[in-house]
């Protein structure tokens, strides 16, 4: 329970971005020790002021005063606003383009409550849940444009390999080309072939800590380099456009596709590693319990409904961000938009626990922070407590629970591995790459030679 | 004080151990069947009044064993072990008086007794006493060649015994402590899930005294995932569910005694478990195959009552089978 108390951690948990992949972290078989999974380690300031020393002393007095009196928090006093201020001094907006700013979101979410949730374009949601965050610098048909691109690529794909284009099975399997391998696609006008680099993990702040457009799709679209919430959702927005059916999953701090075969079988698609993988090595590397694989909040496809929901909670973080608002009247209008159309939608609970947690913890320092026995005497105190008590609780009953510190270490550890035998992996690609190039060369002389 | 009792626990380790492994199958088959009736009521009554998991478990293994067990007996070695339990959470220093934390570390004295070496000293004449924990039977630890092999009780007089008796152990003592805890099903096996507050859900698995990830344990014993979204394994057990259990013990206890699936007693045994726990894979499994047996013994003679019995086994079979059990290759 106490992560829900870090601010920091809200946002990143509720994203499923932080510790996105470890996945490929905790793998016991060695096989899918993959890529991903790579956090870089946030630069600690260096110089650590005499005024913030004290500031941490107090805090930690706090701290213990609080963990001894309550059982609900114990983290609780780390969010106070100085934390706040200075964890978003990096990027903060100023005041003038906050109304800009607002109002692009607010726009948004006009055309997010005009859609129909249980039959919408995800690239559409994608797009809205991303434009506001830019400040609407593209249109939709600009970024319709590029993700039709890569749609173009698979055809071609399937065109090479000779399979039909209809069958969802084989849409899936070029899909995933583009993901897993690099691919030399003939162009038809010039006839000649290029290399299309794959689509790719990136390894430089996965998690967003530094810049929050390293989640979104527009920058994976830039950059043909995405981690574990954007490589899904272009995923879906490729097979969209193909007329393939595919869905997303979750799993905590993390998503995946899944799709079914003409048999019915269920696949799981990793995208961040280009893999199919088991269910079971799902639930051990991201240590879903089986409470919550049981009533279906982890590893099973999302409803149109539930997809809907998980884009307004995009939304709802990126607002977050942006306006570095912690909870206002337009994340409580978004947050009850979710919880309407999912009641168990993680992000939303999550956000809505952290904020009463926080007013709990205002509320009870401004008391001086009495026993719990003593509530009674303040009524707004106790309403507090209980309001924090209850939205606790409703994420309890989902089943989620945090990973264990442990586990969270050592699979730190194995990062930072991962990383380097990747760009090594890079490195012989690009040159592969390079030396096609070389080779098609004599191909043409040797032909023009026998002509 | 606590030597001495153990020294007693120790002469009837010794002594009932050899006394009681002569009988069970000379008993005539009657007998058997009276008592077996008697036992299947006591446990009725257990379920509908949901009385203690502790005398369900001493009801279905007393029967099997023709009633020569002693509750005086069993009753005492579960008082001197929640007591040894009671000294291990005495020597743990809590400040914090929480109910999560209490139930936390009552969980914690009762796995440690039952997989840890423990030194307990008098206080007043500071004699130490030793306790060993318990060990995994390798001998016969899917009770092949008794189904006795399965008892708590021969686990308290041998000191081995398999997940099934360890099992039931620390949930008899987790009772006994008031502390909370649930027994889950896996395929093949049984093991304890834990929930506290802190730290949510997690695993105790008593045969190799770890706490493994529910992955984990999915993945040992091939669980297939559909039956754990279904509820079949996994999933925690109410006491009226884990008393259930016990009935499902009688069932099989009386399989191994008189081979007889076509008397219904058997049949009785499963409708009772599934009244209780409609998804008990085993309880379903074993309704089906005795259906089977039921089914190839009727369907020369009596081919209307045949037909019935088809049906209803088929049935058995496809709801297994829809929540997604499969049998181990």
């Amino acid at each position: 329970m106490k992560l829900l108390v870090e601010i920091k951690h809200i946002l990143f948990f509720s994203a499923f971005l932080i510790k996105s992949l470890f996945c490929f972290s905790q793998i016991s078989t060695p096989k899918f020790q993959s890529f991903e999974s790579i956090v870089t380690n946030k630069p600690n300031s260096n110089k650590v002021s005499e005024s913030t020393n004290k500031l941490i002393q107090n805090k930690e007095e706090e701290e213990r005063k609080i963990k001894s009196t309550y059982p609900l928090s114990p983290k609780i006093n780390q969010v106070n606003e100085e934390n706040v201020k200075a964890m978003y001094s990096a990027n903060s907006v100023d005041p003038e383009n906050r109304t800009d700013a607002l109002s692009y979101f607010n726009k948004s979410f006009q055309q997010f409550l005009q859609i129909n949730p249980d039959s919408f374009s995800i690239t559409k949601a994608v797009y809205l849940s991303e434009m506001p965050y830019y400040n609407q610098s593209y249109n939709y048909s600009e970024f319709e444009k590029v993700i039709e691109q890569k749609a173009q690529l698979v055809k071609f794909i399937l065109k090479q390999e000779g399979l039909n284009e209809k069958s969802n099975l084989a849409l899936h399997y070029a899909i995933q080309k583009l993901f897993g391998q690099l691919n030399d696609i003939k162009d038809p006008v010039h006839n000649k072939y290029y290399t299309v680099d794959k689509i790719r993990y990136d390894f430089e702040d996965p998690m967003g800590e530094h810049d929050w457009t390293k989640m979104f799709v527009t920058k994976l679209l830039l950059t043909n380099k995405g981690q574990c919430h954007s490589l899904p959702l272009l995923y879906l927005c490729i097979s969209e456009h193909l007329g393939a059916k595919a869905y997303l999953s979750l799993s905590p701090n993390h998503s995946f596709i899944q799709f079914f075969d003409e048999s019915g079988k269920r696949y799981n698609y990793e995208t961040t590693n280009a893999h199919l993988v088991s269910t079971s090595w799902l639930m051990q590397s991201t240590y879903v319990n089986s409470t919550a694989y049981k009533n279906k909040i982890y590893l099973d496809t999302l409803s149109s409904r539930k997809l809907y929901a998980q884009c307004l909670a995009d939304l709802l973080l990126c607002y977050q961000e942006k306006l570095k608002v912690n909870y206002d009247s337009f994340s409580q209008s978004l947050i009850n938009k979710i919880l309407k159309e999912d009641s168990v939608n993680l992000t939303a609970l999550m956000v809505r626990a952290n904020y009463y947690i926080t007013t709990f913890e205002k509320l009870a320092r401004s008391k001086g922070y009495p026993p719990i026995k003593e509530f009674y005497k303040y009524p707004d105190l106790q309403l507090a407590y209980n309001n924090a008590k209850l939205t606790q609780q409703a994420i309890a009953v989902t089943g989620f629970q945090e990973m264990p510190p442990e586990a969270y270490n050592k699979w730190q550890e194995t990062l930072k591995d991962e990383k380097t035998k990747e760009q090594e992996k890079y490195e012989q690609e690009k040159m592969n790459i390079e030396i096609k190039k070389l080779q098609v060369v004599p191909n043409s002389l040797t032909n023009k030679l026998k002509k | 004080m606590i030597s001495k009792k153990l020294l007693i626990l120790i002469l009837y380790t010794s002594g009932f151990n050899t006394f009681f492994c002569a009988y069970a199958q000379t008993d005539n088959n009657a007998s058997i069947q009276k008592s077996y009736e008697q036992s299947y009521d006591l446990l009725d009554s257990c379920l509908k009044n949901n009385s203690s998991f502790k005398n369900a478990v001493f009801i279905a293994e007393n029967c099997y064993k023709a009633n020569r067990y002693s509750k005086q007996i069993f009753q005492g070695f579960i008082t001197e072990y929640a007591l040894l339990c009671k000294l291990n959470i005495d020597n743990i220093t809590n400040e914090d008086k929480g109910v999560d934390s209490v139930n936390f570390i009552g969980n914690y004295a009762i796995f440690k007794l039952l997989c840890d070496t423990s030194i307990f000293i008098n206080k007043s004449d500071s004699f130490p006493t030793l306790h060993l924990p318990f060990k995994y039977d390798e001998d016969d630890p899917s009770a092949k060649d008794a189904w006795s092999n399965m008892f708590v009780f021969k686990l308290l007089l041998t000191h081995t015994g398999n997940c099934h008796s360890l099992v039931y152990l620390y949930k008899i003592l987790a009772d006994e402590l008031h502390v909370k805890c649930w027994l889950s099903l896996a395929p093949n096996h049984i093991y304890i899930r834990n929930y506290s507050e802190k730290h949510g859900w997690y695993n105790t698995e008593l045969t190799s005294g770890t706490f493994p990830t529910d992955a984990w344990i999915m993945t040992t014993t091939n669980t297939p995932s559909e039956a754990v979204r279904n509820g079949l394994y996994m999933d925690t057990l109410s006491n009226q569910q884990s008393i259930a259990l016990c009935v499902l013990d009688l069932a099989k206890g009386y399989e191994f005694q008189t081979h007889n699936y076509t008397d219904g007693f058997i049949l009785k045994c499963c409708d009772l478990v599934l009244k209780y726990h409609s998804i008990n894979p085993m309880a379903l499994l074993l309704k089906a195959e005795s259906l089977k047996k039921l089914y190839l013994k009727q369907h020369k003679l009596q081919p209307q009552e045949a037909a019935i019995t088809y049906s209803k086994m088929s049935n058995t079979y496809i709801t297994l089978a829809k929540m997604g059990y499969r049998e181990i290759f």
